[in-house]
């Protein structure tokens, strides 16, 4: 078995948009990703499997899923990849997923990727609404995130599989942004995850009422407990410090 | 038996012993389904001057839910849902209502268990603890 395969279980049409959220600080791209993915009803329809993965399958509704799938979805005359990440992906795996994602994204015609998650902040407790920032890769992707009246991200580490997507996308001018919500570290925050899919609706135009995940944001803080601690022992590997370092360039 | 012998039996068994408490942290749920407690997503930030605790508790609605005690250098925090959660479609906790929080810190030597605070504010728990000076012992 290959490092990592793409399954594809519907024929895909070729997509405009590759959205990505996987478990990382509070957990915010997870949820963001798997409220989106409900709120679209949107069709799962392919899966991403590997051995670094750990040995599991998950049950919904009595049927099984793939912990890393990629739904669809079709709106205004564009087609949109979903990618939820259920799990977090250890160190030593992430490095080649970023690869066969961006190759595979191409290989589907995508002509942007966005990805969903969080920078910590100490301040988030007295945060009402955080505030997102958008890190683009390349010029057009900066003047987007401006024009959506986004906060751009000018100084700092993004670390993580992100970072690797992120560098993936860079050395292969590939247009890509990152959507990254003040978040806590290492609670899950349903309040980020809201305010990164507000922002993703002003991006690029998928928009969701994030009104029904507020509500619930106590019992998500709840039930992902366990996958909370489980991603930060994965994030302890993944030099996420480095989120806290300023960078000699800055100087 | 020889010393050295000795010493590297003892040092396999505390390798051992080591090796099988990580994995049963590894493995340990972290929900008491008998009582319904679980137990929180929590931070400990150590500065110069103190110990700061945050405690996660959602669901859990004021400060007169709250209970913080002491024994000796341990803290236990329990807390209170007003409205129990039940997840009951997910075998390992079928029948079980999550009704609240329980922790148990231990704290380093140095604490300040005297002065310890406790604030709760919007579902957090925090707790300032101070720490104690360094004693310095005269050199004769």
């Amino acid at each position: 078995m290959a490092d990592w395969s793409f399954n594809e279980v519907k024929e895909l049409p070729k997509a405009d948009y590759l959205v990505v959220g996987m478990p990382d600080v509070g957990l915010v791209g997870l949820i963001a990703s798997t409220y989106l993915v409900k709120e679209l009803k949107a069709e799962m329809v392919a899966y991403i499997d590997s051995p670094f993965l750990p040995p599991v399958i998950l049950y919904h509704e009595a049927r099984p899923y793939p912990v890393m799938r990629l739904h669809h979805h079709a709106e205004g005359g564009k087609d949109y990849l979903i990618l939820v990440g259920e799990v977090a992906v250890s160190a030593t795996g992430v490095h080649s997923l970023a690869g066969k994602l961006v190759d595979w994204a191409l290989d589907k015609k995508v002509s942007r990727i966005i990805l969903l998650g969080g920078v910590p902040t100490p301040q988030r407790m007295k945060l009402e609404k955080p505030r997102v920032y958008g890190a683009g890769v390349t010029e057009d992707d900066v003047e987007e995130i401006k024009r959506a009246g986004i906060s751009v991200f000018k100084e700092g580490f993004v670390s993580g599989p992100y970072a690797l997507i992120l560098k993936e996308c860079y050395s292969r001018s590939v247009r890509g942004v990152a959507l990254l919500a003040e978040s806590f570290l290492n609670y899950p925050d349903p309040g980020a995850a809201a305010a990164v899919l507000t922002t993703l609706g002003e991006l690029i135009g998928v928009k969701v009422d994030v009104k029904q995940l507020l509500e619930q944001a106590e019992e998500i803080r709840i039930k992902l407990r366990e996958t909370m601690r489980r991603t930060m022992e994965a994030m302890r590997e993944s030099g996420k410090a480095y989120e806290y370092t300023i960078p000699a360039m800055y100087l | 038996m020889e010393e050295w012998i000795e010493e590297s039996f003892r040092r396999f068994r505390r390798e051992l012993l080591r090796f099988m408490r990580e994995v049963e942290e590894l493995v340990k749920p972290f929900t008491d389904v008998e009582s319904g407690e679980v137990e929180p997503l929590y931070e400990v930030s150590d500065r110069p001057d103190r110990l700061v605790i945050r405690v996660d508790l959602p669901r859990v609605r004021g400060k007169e839910d709250v209970e913080v005690l002491r024994y000796g250098d341990r803290i236990t925090i329990r807390a209170r849902m007003r409205e129990p959660l039940r997840i009951s479609d997910i075998p390992f906790y079928s029948g079980c209502d999550i009704r609240g929080y329980k922790l148990e810190i231990e704290l380093p030597s140095n604490a300040d268990v005297e002065g310890i605070q406790a604030t709760f504010r919007a579902g957090y728990l925090e707790l300032v603890i101070p720490k104690r000076r360094a004693f310095r012992v005269r050199v004769e």
